[in-house]
């Protein structure tokens, strides 16, 4: 049986436009335009210190942001230990300013990863974050929106004649003394970066009046230290 | 008889219960139980707050489980891995009969954490906020729900009885605070 097939259109050969077509052919014989100079040139702006501080504030401002939405962000270069601590260095070259930007972050901050993000970078930022954290701490009630700042108090390294230590201790005492039981155990758990006599000291005394959690925190915290 | 027997043996006898399962969401746990001192159960909206997305989250992020004890180890290589702070791990725990036809949800492996994790990996793409309301809702008053807090206590335990710090799959990825606490108690195990 024949079969019939459809018939193709014919190929359409390449045709293409000369490059001559639209374009004038006296365009080089055109005259030249010529620009009058206007009678008042106003001064090009310079930049002054105030708007050169603005903008690198505004510079920095995007960097922290780009820098803190990667805190609690756990995949790729932040998948190690390693990766995260390099990418906190970004905190570390911005000093204070980025200690209270962090620490005005976390007062409005609701996700619990990004929370532990920050109390992280505060913990690795140790010299630059304490004094910080201690000022945002005395100067405010214990809340307990602020446990993770104490805690993260609790994992710095604090030298033994640190001047700041008095200043924890009047912390641990503040936030012990909270009727909150989140402000409690952030309390107790300060009292590691404390040496061994002190910490026993407020352990042992937080102990009497504990309620069942801060017991287990204590007991726990009291068999870490002292094997107890 | 032999009819049904034939029928039932087809349908995968005893195979054929349907597996479930379990999807843990990491949050505080405060959000979903009653308050210690007051006794005032946290409403929807407070428990949305461990729902929401991060502004480069793409979708909602929970682990999926096949059975509820594996939430302690979860717990554990989680916190070990990719916290550097030691601390608790806080958790709510619902079966997937709280999910409802809405909440799609894709398996999304993490290739840089560990197999354990990555395996278990699963997400909501791109959630409305009015869906994870009602998805908050629905585990709130899920009777099935669990809200767990793992201690750090427990979680280097943990890691002591299964050899976490001598597995090659560890290796750089627990953190040096972490490390100490381990070796720490271990030195006094001895």
């Amino acid at each position: 049986m024949a079969v019939a097939f459809p018939i193709s259109s014919p190929i359409e050969l390449f045709n293409p436009v000369p490059a001559s077509v639209g374009i004038d052919p006296n365009w080089r014989r055109r005259p030249k335009t010529t620009y009058e100079k206007p009678d008042h040139v106003p001064p090009i702006p310079t930049i002054s210190d105030n708007d050169s501080e603005e903008l690198d504030f505004n510079r920095k401002e995007r960097d922290f942001e780009i820098a803190y939405h990667a805190l609690a962000d756990r995949r790729g270069a932040n998948a190690t230990p390693a990766g995260r601590a390099a990418s906190r260095k970004i905190w570390r070259e911005a000093g204070t300013k980025a200690v209270e930007w962090l620490i005005d972050k976390f007062k409005k901050e609701q996700h619990p990863e990004t929370i532990i993000g920050i109390a992280e970078t505060l913990t690795a930022l140790e010299d630059i974050a304490l004094p910080v954290v201690l000022t945002e701490l005395e100067g405010d009630e214990p809340k307990p929106e602020y446990a993770a700042l104490v805690e993260s108090l609790a994992w710095m390294k604090l030298p033994q004649q640190s001047p700041s230590r008095l200043r924890i201790v009047s912390i641990i005492n503040r936030y012990l003394a909270s009727p909150h039981l989140d402000c409690q155990v952030a309390a107790v758990q300060l009292t590691r970066i404390l040496d061994d006599d002190q910490a026993r000291q407020f352990l042992d005394r937080a102990k009497k009046s504990a309620n069942q959690r801060l017991h287990e925190e204590i007991e726990d915290l009291l068999n870490e230290r002292f094997e107890e | 008889m032999f009819r049904c027997l034939v029928k039932w043996l087809r349908g995968g006898g005893f195979c054929s219960q349907q597996q479930f399962y379990w999807f843990l969401r990491i949050a505080k746990t405060r959000r979903w139980q009653p308050d210690d001192e007051t006794g005032k159960f946290p409403t929807a909206e407070e428990a949305l707050q461990d729902l929401k997305l991060r502004p480069e989250e793409r979708g909602l992020s929970l682990y999926r489980l096949h059975r509820e004890d594996e939430a302690d180890e979860l717990a554990c290589i989680y916190s070990l891995t990719l916290r550097d702070n030691p601390g608790h791990f806080e958790y709510v725990l619902f079966p997937d009969s709280v999910l409802s036809k809405d909440d799609r949800i894709v398996h999304a492996p993490v290739e840089e954490h560990l197999r354990f994790l990555s395996e278990r990996h699963y997400e909501i793409p791109a959630p409305a906020e009015e869906q994870l309301l009602r998805l908050a809702e629905r585990i709130r008053n899920s009777p099935n729900k669990q809200v767990g807090r793992v201690r750090q206590k427990q979680l280097v335990d943990f890691a002591i009885q299964h050899g976490f710090l001598e597995r090659e799959e560890f290796h750089n990825r627990i953190g040096k605070k972490w490390r100490e606490l381990i070796l720490k108690k271990k030195k006094f195990e001895k």
